[in-house]
């Protein structure tokens, strides 16, 4: 029947463009946000992070601060219920944690610790070309800028299903953060009291 | 009877001069179209012994191990540089190795060590030895259990939490630990850490590659390729990336070049001198013929030996180019003779055959001794010589004289410069040889051997600064010795490893041993060792079952989140450790201790060389099928084999030299006198080294066979010469041949190579007190007996 001929006709073609038009809402959005996070040269901000693993009986809530410094430099420390962190200048940091000696470490010898920092630090500092390369977009909302990730191959050492991003209003500034790994475990990095551009002490990418 | 034999065979051929030259001529042509085409070998592993005894094997084992033939290449960036750079350069640099030559064992798997530290937990039950049960029990006690789990729960807060759910659950002790502790024994490389693609530095700017080759270390020609690949390979590094490697074929190579330069140029310098001598000392354009001689031999001998006993070994070939000062000696005593004059061609024919002839049968048995050597180059040798001395002795008997013009009947005035060989005053001449011979007896006793055959390697400065930056980077990686466990079939080999393993581990220091017997056990150990982690659950399951779930609970860990591990502990997957190692990457450094004899399967164990290691293993056949292999054992070995090797020479060269002169000469005054210079030669050369503190070496054997088998010679002349009339051309002879042979080997000492000298050296010693006793003592002793 004509009709159905039609109907068919604009459901295949709608089938062939809407992956287009994702592909465009992603490249205009990751380019906004090319703009608006790629010119913040540094950030604090107070840090939550809420752990929901399949081996705690609840979600684990634990509080502390964030840093970012272009290019390259980061510092995630935990305060409570327990110390930890680490404190990133380019390939080499050092992570702690309330028992123990700080321990130094290098992104090429640690892969967790690898897909963590290289996923701040373009989120961070805007590097939409990195984000690109390596996952695949699906924009969730448009403003503020909210986007899925999923890994194109095994370079987050196998454990990383798909991350969430969401933005600030504005562009400029991570919202939160959500690492959702393959047997179902989450960890959600919400960022608030976000200070932008002020100076930042070396020491803090560099010292426990 | 040899001098009618020679004079009759002049007689017969002299009618027929033309057809004996033109056949001459056709066998010196074939010879050389032969010598050109001789199939060449440039292994210079002819020079290591062959035969069964402990030191060809242990030789043997050396050149065939996965580490003897390993080439480690280091690449390095500058400080601070992007660790990423090193990555990229290395992959580049791989891909583009000529993979026929060098074979990066990783291949497109680079070692995972995520992979691997998820299956550490899974290993456990197969590698539990005796030794872990103790930190097992304390691990699962309760307060090691509450200890974890508040440690686990710090961990999963931090930043190393993310993606570690799954381990938590499997492994919530940690006992990933016990496993962990046991990779170290795979420490092949002391310095290294595994990061990246590969193996790094701590502060991550160096790179390392083990490569793999087909080419052994001893192959001359093989080791010019590899080097040619590295070289290309080098290209492809980024910029900011350099490259240094360092194995056994670049001592090859140099070794090589350096032996290839010294004999050119020594080549080249004893023909001038020989050359030289000719002019000086014979005047004569028939002399031409007489340097002929020594070179038809060398091509019709190698030729020869091509079709007999190929491949000939270059090193055959290099000191056959020397034998050109040694093989004009009997040539040298007939044209010297012919030109003298004074008799039919025949008749001086007759009367020089003899010593000849019987010159000829003391060198070629001298030489002979030589092909019961160890060493295939040196057998080789031997056959050589015995050909080339065999075919000088008929050229010089049968061809050269129809070459030669005799002198006219008068015989011609000898030179001023040399005297009459019997002096009218013996005493001047007899005290000194009799002074240096006693100085010389005492300088024997002060002789040392050296079985090192790293000091007859010539190692170059820029091959030293590559060893030394190798080991300031990476810490010992190729001096170490060798624990090798063999056995029938691959599990008596591991068998055998666990057994040595065990000794060494509990003796030497941690990091001082590498093996991979805690990680590759026995199938007998691997059994022990699950029915160990069977029963050492047996009795705690439970226990450890109520401390997690009261402690998780304490801690916030959700009811049955370690039900995993307990499903382990109880029920372990029965894995083999050598398939998870290699799954994970980890195969390169499994092979790289893996080897195969043609025995059976072979386990290599590293150690530090020292005599404590050496002690701990005990003598061979302590613990059977286990034999350390450490090059300072084999110099040691090596030392004595040279010993007896040298003293079998002297003996069996002395023997067959006696019979000869016995059967020559039929009377002891003058057997002991055609003695003399030899005996002077070998005790000046011993005796002067000992004074020098010159140590014996492999070289110095070579040497000694060419002294006892030439010196004889000029004591059968000189001896020969003396039953009648004075004879000027006698010593004449014996001095020309005695000067062109030091020509030919004593420029040796002008040799960069260390065996090459020591050669030179040796000869120098020799030869230089064998031919003044030859044309001064002989006839001094003999005035004196008559």
């Amino acid at each position: 029947m004509p009709l159905a001929r039609v109907l068919l006709f604009f459901c295949v073609l709608a089938a062939t463009v809407a992956p287009v038009r994702a592909a465009d809402q992603a490249g205009t959005v990751l380019g906004r946000l090319a703009t608006t996070a790629g010119g913040v040269r540094s950030l604090s901000s107070d840090l939550t992070q809420e752990k929901r693993l399949a081996v705690f009986q609840e979600t684990l809530v634990s509080r502390g601060r964030f840093f970012y410094r272009r290019p390259d430099g980061l510092r995630w420390e935990i305060a409570s219920p327990a110390v930890a962190g680490f404190a990133l200048q380019g390939e080499r940091g050092v992570r702690w944690r309330a028992a123990g000696r700080p321990e130094p470490f290098t992104l090429a010898a640690d892969p967790v610790m690898g897909v963590v920092a290289r996923q701040l630090l373009a989120w961070a500092g805007g590097d939409v070309a990195a984000i690109a390369r390596d996952y695949r977009v699906t924009v969730l909302a448009e403003d503020p800028a909210s986007l899925r990730l999923e890994p194109r191959e095994a370079n987050s050492s196998g454990f990383l299903d798909h991350l969430e991003v969401r933005f600030a209003p504005g562009g400029r500034s991570l919202a939160s953060v959500r690492l959702v790994e393959r047997r179902g475990d989450s960890t959600l990095l919400t960022f608030s009291n976000t200070r932008l551009d002020e100076p930042l002490a070396d020491r803090l990418f560099r010292e426990p | 009877m040899t001098g009618r034999v020679a004079a009759a065979l002049y007689l017969l051929l002299a009618p027929r001069r033309r057809i004996l030259l033109a056949v001459s001529l056709a066998v010196l042509v074939a010879g050389g179209v032969l010598a050109w085409r001789a199939p060449l070998e440039s292994d210079i592993g002819a020079l290591l012994p062959d035969d069964a005894s402990d030191t060809a094997r242990d030789l043997d084992t050396v050149r065939r191990s996965p580490l003897g033939r390993t080439v480690a290449l280091t690449l390095t960036s500058a400080p601070g540089a992007n660790p990423a750079l090193l990555d990229e350069a290395e992959a580049r640099f791989v891909a583009a190795l000529d993979s026929a030559l060098l074979r990066d064992p990783r291949g497109d798997r680079p070692p995972d060590p995520a992979a691997l530290a998820a299956a550490l937990p899974d290993l456990l039950p197969a590698l539990l030895a005796p030794g872990d049960l103790a930190e097992l029990e304390e691990r699962t006690s309760p307060a090691g259990v509450r200890l974890a789990l508040e440690s686990l729960r710090a961990r999963l807060i931090g930043p190393e939490g993310w993606g570690a759910g799954e381990a938590a659950a499997r492994d919530p002790l940690d006992l990933a630990t016990i496993v962990r502790r046991k990779l170290g024994s795979l420490a092949v490389v002391p310095r290294a850490r595994l990061a990246g693609r590969g193996l790094r530095t701590a502060d991550g700017t160096g790179a390392l590659i083990l490569a793999d080759t087909p080419v052994g270390i001893t192959d001359a020609d093989g080791s010019r390729r590899l080097e040619a690949a590295v070289e290309r390979a080098r290209l492809a590094l980024p910029p900011g990336v350099t490259l240094d490697w360092v194995s056994g074929h670049r001592y090859t190579l140099a070794n090589a070049a350096a032996v290839t330069r010294d004999l050119a140029l020594i080549l080249g310098l004893s023909s001038l001198a020989i050359l030289a001598i000719y002019v000086i000392f014979l005047r004569s354009r028939w002399a031409f013929f007489v340097f002929l001689v020594p070179v038809s031999v060398m091509a019709i001998s190698i030729g020869c030996l091509g079709v007999v006993d190929p491949p000939v070994f270059a090193v055959t070939v290099g000191f056959a180019g020397v034998l050109l000062g040694m093989a004009d000696e009997f040539a040298m005593h007939v044209f010297v003779a012919l030109r003298r004059g004074g008799a039919p061609p025949e008749r001086i024919l007759a009367e020089v055959a003899r010593p000849v002839f019987y010159g000829g049968v003391a060198t070629a048995a001298a030489f002979g001794v030589m092909l019961t050597s160890a060493l295939p180059g040196q057998r080789q040798l031997g056959a050589l010589s015995l050909m080339g001395i065999v075919l000088s002795v008929v050229i010089s008997l049968v061809v050269l004289p129809h070459l030669v013009r005799p002198a006219p009947a008068a015989p011609a005035a000898a030179p001023a410069s040399i005297r009459s060989p019997r002096p009218r005053r013996r005493w001047p001449i007899l005290v000194p040889w009799i002074l240096v011979l006693a100085v010389s007896v005492v300088g024997v006793g002060r002789m040392r051997v050296n079985g090192d055959l790293g000091a007859l390697n010539l190692v170059s400065p820029e091959l030293a600064a590559a060893e030394k930056r190798l080991k300031g980077t990476w810490g010992d990686v190729r001096g170490r010795a060798m624990v090798v466990a063999s056995g029938r079939t691959m599990a008596e080999a591991l068998e055998r490893n666990e057994q040595a393993a065990d000794l060494l581990l509990l003796r030497l220091a941690p990091g001082e041993v590498v093996t991979i017997a805690p990680l590759l056990p026995s199938p007998r150990r691997l059994e022990e060792n699950r029915r160990r982690w069977a029963t050492f659950w047996e009795g705690r399951l439970a226990g450890v079952r109520t401390a997690l779930a009261a402690e998780g609970k304490r801690l916030g860990f959700a009811p049955g989140a370690f039900d995993p591990f307990l499903a382990a502990a109880a029920a372990p997957a029965r894995i083999d450790p050598g398939t998870v190692l290699r799954q994970a990457g980890f195969g390169p450094l499994l092979e790289a201790l893996l080897g195969n004899s043609p025995e059976g399967p072979e386990l290599l164990t590293l150690v530090p060389d020292t005599p404590r290691s050496a002690a701990l293993l005990g003598s061979r056949g302590s613990l059977p099928g286990v034999r350390l292999v450490a090059q300072s054992r084999i110099s040691a070995t090596v030392g004595g084999a040279i010993a007896r090797e040298f003293l079998r020479y002297l003996l069996g060269a002395t023997l067959v030299i006696v019979l000869t002169l016995v059967l020559a000469f039929r009377d002891v005054r003058r057997v002991l006198l055609a003695l003399v210079p030899v005996a002077t030669g070998m005790v000046v050369m011993v005796g002067v080294m000992g004074w020098l503190g010159l140590s014996f070496n492999l070289s110095n054997i070579v040497a000694t066979v060419l002294i006892i088998g030439l010196c004889v010679d000029y004591g059968i002349f000189m001896t020969h010469r003396l039953e009648g009339e004075t004879d000027r051309a006698t010593a004449r002879a014996v001095l020309i041949s005695g000067l062109t042979t030091l020509a030919g080997f004593g420029v040796l000492v002008l040799a960069r190579h260390p065996a090459l000298h020591s050669i030179g050296t040796t000869v120098l010693l020799g030869f230089g007190a064998a031919i003044p006793a030859a044309i001064l003592v002989v006839p001094a002793l003999d005035g004196g007996g008559r």
